[in-house]
């Protein structure tokens, strides 16, 4: 079988033309797409479940920093890690936010004495740690658009408590 | 003189092989990097505290302090050290009336070009849409709206678009 399609090749036949013109149409459109949807901001999100963002008019791209995430529950995550739920109380501060705030800004503080010790080997390296530093205070906080400004004001005040005084509220764009 | 051109000669086709593998990389590298959900940011920082001395020189013009204080029911905008009230906006179709809010805003923003701080004073009960309709509204002008062409304080004619950028929850801390 294989022997007979080599001769039929080698007999000097016309070789097969493939019309790739419509391919090409669409992996035009396909990267005209692509191109369009594509986003510059460092901040990879993942949006937890039952949280709707509320839409606005901003334009301005998020930077990577600690995520704080409320659902319509009130329940809370830190950088995608669930850590509870929020309860209602006469406190200002979330006990469970602020623990967990605490050892991420620890955390931080750490990797940005390790890049500062380290010699910096090359651009990236200095840029990196720059970054560090410029989002070492920020929080962005991502949260249902039904959830009431007091549990808003508590992670507020709470985030700002742990040395996260920089609030990034993430919005839905296009509206 | 005459060129002659052959007549007979088949279309030349180009290679595209090279330039299909390249745009086939470019679309997997775009397709591990697109964000369909589109994200964006707003910012806010939490109130600082400045100490003034008596012997520091005090402003010409009193500041424009500006406040929303934001119920379920109206906003009230108050001006001045002092908390006058400058202007109550109500609901309009069981939502504020953002129309007016802008109007309001817009008014105060020619008087103090060079102000863009503005403190927002949310009720407990009000929802966090809302008050992300409340910051968008406080920080750019409509589309439709002309930009804002003022004298700052230095007597210099500047342009914007921007009205009060730096937004304050007054009662976080």
């Amino acid at each position: 079988m294989r022997n007979k399609r080599f001769n039929i090749r080698k007999s000097g036949e016309k070789e097969l033309d493939v019309d790739i013109t419509s391919l090409l149409d669409i992996l035009v459109i396909l990267l005209v797409f692509l191109l369009k949807s594509y986003n510059a901001s460092d901040l990879k999100l993942e949006v937890a479940k039952n949280i709707d963002l509320p839409k606005s008019k901003s334009m301005t791209l998020g930077n990577m920093a600690v995520i704080v995430q409320v659902s319509d529950q009130k329940e809370i995550w830190i950088n995608n890690r669930k850590i509870g739920r929020y309860l209602a109380s006469s406190d200002e501060k979330i006990e469970i936010l602020y623990s967990a705030l605490e050892e991420e800004a620890k955390n931080q503080d750490k990797a940005i004495k390790e890049l500062e010790t380290t010699a910096p080997r090359d651009n990236n390296d200095k840029s990196a740690l720059a970054t560090r530093k410029a989002n070492r205070k920020k929080v962005n906080i991502v949260m249902d658009q039904s959830v009431p400004y007091e549990v808003l004001r508590k992670v507020m005040h709470t985030s700002a408590l742990a040395g996260f005084p920089e609030f990034k509220f993430i919005v839905q764009g296009n509206f | 003189m005459k060129r002659r051109v052959k007549k007979s000669a088949a279309p030349c086709k180009p290679n595209v092989i090279p330039i299909l593998d390249a745009v086939f990389i470019f679309i997997f590298f775009l397709l591990m990097s697109a964000q369909f959900l589109e994200i964006y940011e707003i910012g806010s920082d939490a109130p600082s505290v400045k100490t003034v001395s008596e012997d520091q020189p005090k402003d010409k013009k009193p500041p424009l302090n500006l406040t929303l204080e934001v119920s379920k029911s109206a906003i009230v905008m108050k001006t001045g050290l002092d908390g006058n009230i400058h202007k109550t906006i109500g609901l309009k179709d069981g939502n504020y009336d953002f129309d007016q809010l802008a109007r309001e805003l817009v008014t105060l923003k020619k008087g103090h070009v060079s102000e863009t701080s503005i403190i927002i004073r949310p009720d407990s009960k009000v929802e966090y849409k809302k008050i992300v309709y409340i910051m968008d509204t406080c920080r750019e002008l409509p589309k439709e709206t002309p930009s804002i062409v003022a004298k700052n304080d230095k007597g210099v004619t500047v342009e914007t678009r921007s009205l009060f950028e730096q937004i304050i929850f007054e009662t976080i801390i």
